[in-house]
Protein backbone atom coordinates (compact mmCIF):
# COMPACT_ATOMS: atom_id res chain seq x y z
CA UNK A 1 0.00 0.00 0.00
CA UNK A 2 1.26 3.45 -0.87
CA UNK A 3 0.12 7.01 -0.40
CA UNK A 4 -0.10 9.33 -3.37
CA UNK A 5 -0.65 13.08 -3.30
CA UNK A 6 -1.66 15.68 -5.86
CA UNK A 7 -1.80 19.44 -5.50
CA UNK A 8 -3.92 21.26 -8.04
CA UNK A 9 -3.93 25.00 -8.39
CA UNK A 10 -7.22 26.01 -10.00
CA UNK A 11 -7.77 28.82 -12.49
CA UNK A 12 -9.79 30.64 -9.82
CA UNK A 13 -6.70 30.66 -7.61
CA UNK A 14 -7.77 27.98 -5.14
CA UNK A 15 -5.80 24.95 -4.05
CA UNK A 16 -7.02 21.36 -4.08
CA UNK A 17 -4.99 18.69 -2.29
CA UNK A 18 -5.85 15.01 -2.65
CA UNK A 19 -4.27 12.17 -0.72
CA UNK A 20 -5.02 8.59 -1.77
CA UNK A 21 -3.90 5.35 -0.19
CA UNK A 22 -3.82 2.66 -2.89
CA UNK A 23 -3.21 -1.05 -2.22
CA UNK A 24 -1.09 -3.46 -4.28
CA UNK A 25 -4.20 -4.51 -6.25
CA UNK A 26 -4.74 -0.92 -7.39
CA UNK A 27 -7.74 -0.38 -5.14
CA UNK A 28 -8.17 2.90 -3.28
CA UNK A 29 -8.21 2.32 0.48
CA UNK A 30 -8.31 5.87 1.83
CA UNK A 31 -9.13 9.28 0.37
CA UNK A 32 -8.63 12.74 1.84
CA UNK A 33 -9.59 15.92 0.02
CA UNK A 34 -8.61 19.33 1.33
CA UNK A 35 -8.07 22.92 0.27
CA UNK A 36 -9.43 26.46 0.31
CA UNK A 37 -12.23 25.92 -2.22
CA UNK A 38 -15.99 25.91 -1.62
CA UNK A 39 -18.58 23.15 -2.07
CA UNK A 40 -22.36 23.46 -1.81
CA UNK A 41 -23.45 21.51 0.09
CA UNK A 42 -20.24 20.92 2.05
CA UNK A 43 -21.21 17.26 2.63
CA UNK A 44 -20.20 16.57 -0.98
CA UNK A 45 -16.52 16.32 -0.05
CA UNK A 46 -17.17 13.94 2.82
CA UNK A 47 -19.37 11.84 0.51
CA UNK A 48 -16.57 11.54 -2.04
CA UNK A 49 -14.04 10.64 0.69
CA UNK A 50 -16.41 7.91 1.94
CA UNK A 51 -17.38 6.45 -1.44
CA UNK A 52 -13.99 6.19 -3.19
CA UNK A 53 -12.40 3.56 -0.94
CA UNK A 54 -12.98 0.18 -2.61
CA UNK A 55 -12.79 1.68 -6.11
CA UNK A 56 -10.14 1.40 -8.78
CA UNK A 57 -9.21 4.63 -10.55
CA UNK A 58 -11.78 4.33 -13.34
CA UNK A 59 -14.62 3.60 -10.94
CA UNK A 60 -13.46 6.39 -8.64
CA UNK A 61 -13.59 8.95 -11.43
CA UNK A 62 -17.07 7.86 -12.44
CA UNK A 63 -18.20 7.96 -8.81
CA UNK A 64 -16.75 11.44 -8.24
CA UNK A 65 -18.40 12.75 -11.38
CA UNK A 66 -21.73 11.30 -10.32
CA UNK A 67 -21.54 12.80 -6.82
CA UNK A 68 -20.58 16.27 -8.04
CA UNK A 69 -23.49 16.32 -10.47
CA UNK A 70 -26.06 17.41 -7.89
CA UNK A 71 -23.71 19.81 -6.07
CA UNK A 72 -21.84 23.01 -6.79
CA UNK A 73 -18.08 23.37 -6.59
CA UNK A 74 -16.76 26.91 -6.38
CA UNK A 75 -13.11 27.81 -6.82
CA UNK A 76 -12.32 24.43 -8.34
CA UNK A 77 -13.99 22.60 -11.21
CA UNK A 78 -15.05 19.00 -11.67
CA UNK A 79 -12.11 18.66 -14.08
CA UNK A 80 -9.70 19.86 -11.37
CA UNK A 81 -11.09 17.22 -9.05
CA UNK A 82 -10.80 14.43 -11.63
CA UNK A 83 -7.28 15.49 -12.60
CA UNK A 84 -6.33 15.63 -8.92
CA UNK A 85 -7.65 12.11 -8.34
CA UNK A 86 -5.79 10.80 -11.38
CA UNK A 87 -2.52 12.45 -10.35
CA UNK A 88 -2.76 11.32 -6.73
CA UNK A 89 -3.54 7.77 -7.86
CA UNK A 90 -0.67 7.71 -10.32
CA UNK A 91 1.62 9.09 -7.65
CA UNK A 92 0.58 6.25 -5.35
CA UNK A 93 1.09 3.51 -7.92
CA UNK A 94 4.29 5.09 -9.18
CA UNK A 95 3.12 5.74 -12.72
CA UNK A 96 3.76 9.36 -13.45
CA UNK A 97 2.58 9.46 -17.05
CA UNK A 98 -0.21 6.91 -16.95
CA UNK A 99 -3.20 8.22 -18.82
CA UNK A 100 -6.20 6.13 -18.00
CA UNK A 101 -8.92 5.88 -20.59
CA UNK A 102 -12.35 5.92 -19.08
CA UNK A 103 -15.74 5.80 -20.70
CA UNK A 104 -18.19 8.07 -18.92
CA UNK B 1 -36.83 49.19 2.04
CA UNK B 2 -36.74 45.89 3.94
CA UNK B 3 -35.54 46.13 7.51
CA UNK B 4 -32.66 44.01 8.84
CA UNK B 5 -31.19 43.73 12.29
CA UNK B 6 -27.81 45.31 12.88
CA UNK B 7 -25.82 43.84 15.73
CA UNK B 8 -22.41 45.12 16.80
CA UNK B 9 -20.53 43.02 19.33
CA UNK B 10 -17.19 41.50 20.26
CA UNK B 11 -15.92 38.34 21.89
CA UNK B 12 -13.37 35.57 21.75
CA UNK B 13 -12.81 33.51 18.62
CA UNK B 14 -14.84 30.48 19.70
CA UNK B 15 -17.83 32.50 20.85
CA UNK B 16 -17.79 34.59 17.67
CA UNK B 17 -17.80 31.51 15.43
CA UNK B 18 -20.42 29.77 17.59
CA UNK B 19 -22.68 32.79 17.37
CA UNK B 20 -22.45 32.92 13.57
CA UNK B 21 -23.45 29.26 13.41
CA UNK B 22 -26.27 29.78 15.92
CA UNK B 23 -27.61 32.65 13.83
CA UNK B 24 -27.53 30.51 10.68
CA UNK B 25 -29.42 27.68 12.37
CA UNK B 26 -32.04 30.01 13.81
CA UNK B 27 -32.47 31.89 10.54
CA UNK B 28 -32.96 28.54 8.79
CA UNK B 29 -35.75 27.78 11.28
CA UNK B 30 -37.27 31.21 10.72
CA UNK B 31 -36.68 32.14 14.35
CA UNK B 32 -34.64 35.30 13.73
CA UNK B 33 -34.84 37.97 11.03
CA UNK B 34 -32.16 38.81 8.45
CA UNK B 35 -29.15 40.22 10.23
CA UNK B 36 -25.90 42.07 9.61
CA UNK B 37 -23.47 41.47 12.44
CA UNK B 38 -20.26 43.48 12.83
CA UNK B 39 -17.80 42.17 15.37
CA UNK B 40 -14.28 42.20 16.73
CA UNK B 41 -12.48 39.03 17.70
CA UNK B 42 -10.65 39.65 20.96
CA UNK B 43 -8.04 38.49 21.63
CA UNK B 44 -6.86 37.98 18.04
CA UNK B 45 -7.27 34.50 16.56
CA UNK B 46 -6.95 32.35 13.46
CA UNK B 47 -9.66 30.48 11.56
CA UNK B 48 -9.23 27.94 8.80
CA UNK B 49 -11.70 26.91 6.09
CA UNK B 50 -13.99 23.92 6.47
CA UNK B 51 -11.97 21.80 4.01
CA UNK B 52 -8.47 22.87 4.98
CA UNK B 53 -5.80 20.81 6.67
CA UNK B 54 -4.36 22.60 9.67
CA UNK B 55 -0.72 21.91 8.80
CA UNK B 56 -1.15 23.12 5.20
CA UNK B 57 -2.86 26.38 6.08
CA UNK B 58 -1.36 27.79 9.28
CA UNK B 59 2.00 28.03 10.97
CA UNK B 60 1.06 25.87 13.93
CA UNK B 61 4.35 26.35 15.78
CA UNK B 62 4.02 30.13 15.70
CA UNK B 63 0.36 30.03 16.73
CA UNK B 64 1.10 27.71 19.66
CA UNK B 65 4.16 29.65 20.79
CA UNK B 66 2.14 32.85 20.89
CA UNK B 67 -0.98 31.28 22.41
CA UNK B 68 -3.18 32.42 19.52
CA UNK B 69 -6.62 30.75 19.50
CA UNK B 70 -7.28 28.59 16.42
CA UNK B 71 -10.49 27.09 15.14
CA UNK B 72 -12.14 25.74 12.01
CA UNK B 73 -15.03 27.56 10.36
CA UNK B 74 -18.20 25.94 9.03
CA UNK B 75 -17.52 27.86 5.81
CA UNK B 76 -15.06 26.89 3.09
CA UNK B 77 -12.24 29.09 1.85
CA UNK B 78 -8.82 29.82 3.28
CA UNK B 79 -7.12 30.59 6.56
CA UNK B 80 -7.72 33.97 8.19
CA UNK B 81 -5.88 35.99 10.83
CA UNK B 82 -8.42 37.99 12.82
CA UNK B 83 -6.72 40.96 14.43
CA UNK B 84 -9.29 42.30 16.89
CA UNK B 85 -7.54 45.65 17.09
CA UNK B 86 -7.22 46.17 13.34
CA UNK B 87 -9.95 44.16 11.73
CA UNK B 88 -13.74 44.07 11.82
CA UNK B 89 -15.42 40.81 10.88
CA UNK B 90 -18.87 40.96 9.34
CA UNK B 91 -21.50 38.30 9.01
CA UNK B 92 -24.62 38.34 6.94
CA UNK B 93 -27.28 35.84 7.97
CA UNK B 94 -30.29 35.96 5.70
CA UNK B 95 -32.79 34.07 3.63
CA UNK B 96 -31.23 32.83 0.39
CA UNK B 97 -34.09 34.34 -1.61
CA UNK B 98 -33.45 37.71 0.08
CA UNK B 99 -29.82 37.89 -1.04
CA UNK B 100 -29.61 35.81 -4.20
CA UNK B 101 -30.18 32.23 -5.22
CA UNK B 102 -27.13 32.22 -7.51
CA UNK B 103 -24.14 31.59 -5.24
CA UNK B 104 -21.57 33.74 -7.03
CA UNK B 105 -24.06 36.60 -7.40
CA UNK B 106 -24.76 36.52 -3.67
CA UNK B 107 -21.02 36.71 -2.96
CA UNK B 108 -20.79 39.68 -5.29
CA UNK B 109 -23.74 41.45 -3.72
CA UNK B 110 -22.53 41.04 -0.16
CA UNK B 111 -18.88 41.81 -0.99
CA UNK B 112 -20.01 45.00 -2.69
CA UNK B 113 -20.87 46.22 0.80
CA UNK B 114 -17.12 46.20 1.51
CA UNK B 115 -16.40 47.97 -1.77
CA UNK B 116 -18.92 50.71 -0.89
CA UNK B 117 -17.55 51.00 2.64
CA UNK B 118 -14.07 51.62 1.24
CA UNK B 119 -15.48 54.30 -1.04
CA UNK B 120 -16.34 56.36 2.06
CA UNK B 121 -12.60 56.58 2.65
CA UNK B 122 -11.99 57.56 -0.96
CA UNK B 123 -10.55 54.15 -1.82
CA UNK B 124 -11.39 52.42 -5.08
CA UNK B 125 -11.72 48.71 -4.48
CA UNK B 126 -13.10 45.90 -6.55
CA UNK B 127 -14.75 42.57 -5.98
CA UNK B 128 -12.47 39.80 -7.19
CA UNK B 129 -14.45 36.61 -7.64
CA UNK B 130 -14.94 34.36 -5.91
CA UNK B 131 -14.60 35.84 -2.47
CA UNK B 132 -12.07 38.67 -2.30
CA UNK B 133 -12.12 42.45 -2.32
CA UNK B 134 -8.89 43.94 -3.61
CA UNK B 135 -7.28 47.37 -3.90
CA UNK B 136 -4.64 47.61 -6.63
CA UNK B 137 -4.55 43.83 -6.76
CA UNK B 138 -3.95 43.42 -3.03
CA UNK B 139 -6.47 41.70 -0.80
CA UNK B 140 -8.12 43.86 1.84
CA UNK B 141 -11.09 41.60 2.56
CA UNK B 142 -11.90 37.91 2.20
CA UNK B 143 -15.27 36.22 2.64
CA UNK B 144 -16.75 32.77 2.90
CA UNK B 145 -20.32 31.57 2.57
CA UNK B 146 -22.23 28.47 3.56
CA UNK B 147 -25.83 27.61 2.84
CA UNK B 148 -28.60 25.56 4.32
CA UNK B 149 -31.92 24.96 2.55
CA UNK B 150 -33.38 28.42 3.11
CA UNK B 151 -30.70 30.49 4.80
CA UNK B 152 -27.13 31.52 4.15
CA UNK B 153 -24.27 32.73 6.31
CA UNK B 154 -21.52 34.79 4.76
CA UNK B 155 -18.79 36.12 6.96
CA UNK B 156 -15.62 37.96 6.08
CA UNK B 157 -12.92 40.37 7.08
CA UNK B 158 -12.42 44.11 6.74
CA UNK B 159 -8.75 44.79 7.37
CA UNK B 160 -8.53 48.44 8.36
CA UNK B 161 -5.30 48.20 10.32
CA UNK B 162 -4.47 44.49 10.65
CA UNK B 163 -0.93 43.68 11.74
CA UNK B 164 0.16 42.21 8.41
CA UNK B 165 3.51 40.97 9.69
CA UNK B 166 1.72 38.91 12.31
CA UNK B 167 -0.78 37.79 9.70
CA UNK B 168 1.96 36.43 7.47
CA UNK B 169 3.59 34.73 10.46
CA UNK B 170 0.34 32.95 11.35
CA UNK B 171 -0.83 31.87 7.93
CA UNK B 172 0.70 29.46 5.50
CA UNK B 173 -0.12 29.21 1.83
CA UNK B 174 0.79 26.14 -0.19
CA UNK B 175 3.91 26.77 -2.26
CA UNK B 176 1.95 26.27 -5.46
CA UNK B 177 -0.41 29.02 -4.45
CA UNK B 178 2.29 31.63 -4.07
CA UNK B 179 4.11 30.67 -7.23
CA UNK B 180 1.12 31.20 -9.48
CA UNK B 181 0.70 34.68 -8.00
CA UNK B 182 4.31 35.33 -8.88
CA UNK B 183 4.91 36.76 -5.41
CA UNK B 184 7.09 35.39 -2.70
CA UNK B 185 5.04 35.90 0.44
CA UNK B 186 1.57 36.39 1.82
CA UNK B 187 2.67 39.77 3.15
CA UNK B 188 2.95 41.16 -0.38
CA UNK B 189 -0.52 40.02 -1.38
CA UNK B 190 -2.49 41.80 1.33
CA UNK B 191 -3.06 45.38 2.38
CA UNK B 192 -5.04 47.41 4.92
CA UNK B 193 -7.09 50.57 4.77
CA UNK B 194 -4.57 52.25 7.04
CA UNK B 195 -1.71 51.37 4.68
CA UNK B 196 -3.62 52.82 1.72
CA UNK B 197 -4.84 56.10 3.21
CA UNK B 198 -1.78 56.73 5.34
CA UNK B 199 -3.62 57.11 8.64
CA UNK B 200 -5.22 54.74 11.08
CA UNK B 201 -9.02 55.08 10.87
CA UNK B 202 -10.99 54.92 14.11
CA UNK B 203 -13.18 51.92 14.87
CA UNK B 204 -16.37 53.99 14.92
CA UNK B 205 -15.51 55.44 11.52
CA UNK B 206 -14.99 51.92 10.16
CA UNK B 207 -18.25 50.61 11.63
CA UNK B 208 -20.17 53.56 10.21
CA UNK B 209 -18.72 53.00 6.73
CA UNK B 210 -19.55 49.27 6.88
CA UNK B 211 -23.14 49.98 7.95
CA UNK B 212 -23.63 52.39 5.08
CA UNK B 213 -21.84 50.11 2.62
CA UNK B 214 -23.90 47.03 3.43
CA UNK B 215 -27.13 48.99 3.67
CA UNK B 216 -26.50 50.15 0.12
CA UNK B 217 -25.33 46.85 -1.37
CA UNK B 218 -28.15 44.88 0.23
CA UNK B 219 -30.78 47.59 -0.28
CA UNK B 220 -31.92 47.36 3.32
CA UNK B 221 -32.46 49.57 6.33
CA UNK B 222 -30.37 48.46 9.29
CA UNK B 223 -31.98 48.68 12.73
CA UNK B 224 -29.62 48.45 15.71
CA UNK B 225 -30.57 45.40 17.72
CA UNK B 226 -29.35 42.72 20.13
CA UNK B 227 -29.04 38.96 20.07
CA UNK B 228 -32.06 37.07 21.36
CA UNK B 229 -31.74 34.85 24.43
CA UNK B 230 -32.21 31.84 22.19
CA UNK B 231 -29.29 32.89 19.97
CA UNK B 232 -27.00 33.41 22.94
CA UNK B 233 -27.99 30.10 24.51
CA UNK B 234 -27.47 28.16 21.27
CA UNK B 235 -24.11 29.88 20.79
CA UNK B 236 -23.06 28.87 24.31
CA UNK B 237 -23.86 25.27 23.45
CA UNK B 238 -21.84 25.43 20.22
CA UNK B 239 -18.68 26.89 21.78
CA UNK B 240 -17.42 23.49 22.94
CA UNK B 241 -17.29 22.21 19.35
CA UNK B 242 -15.10 25.10 18.23
CA UNK B 243 -12.63 24.36 21.03
CA UNK B 244 -12.45 20.61 20.41
CA UNK B 245 -9.39 19.13 18.75
CA UNK B 246 -11.65 16.72 16.92
CA UNK B 247 -13.28 19.62 15.08
CA UNK B 248 -10.20 21.79 14.59
CA UNK B 249 -8.00 18.91 13.42
CA UNK B 250 -10.66 16.95 11.57
CA UNK B 251 -8.55 17.18 8.40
Amino acid sequence: MRWGRSIIRSRAGKTLVIDLLVDTQGIIRKCFISGDFFAYPETLINDIEKKLPGCRLGEALIMARKLVKDSTLLGITLEDLLMGLRQAYNDAVGQKTLDTIIRY
Amino acid sequence: MPEWRLIVDEGDLYWCMALDEAMLQLREQGRIPNTLRLYRILPDGVTIGYFQRVEDSVNLNYIREHGIPLTRRITGGGSVYHDGSGEVTYSVVAGISDVGVDILESYRRICRGIVYALRFFGVRAEFKPINDVVVDGKKISGSAQTRRKKALLQHGTFMYATDLDKLSQCLRAPKEKLESHGISSIRDRVTTLSEIIGRRPGLSEVLEALKKGFSRSLGVELKPSRHTKEELLLAENLIAKYKEGEWVFRK
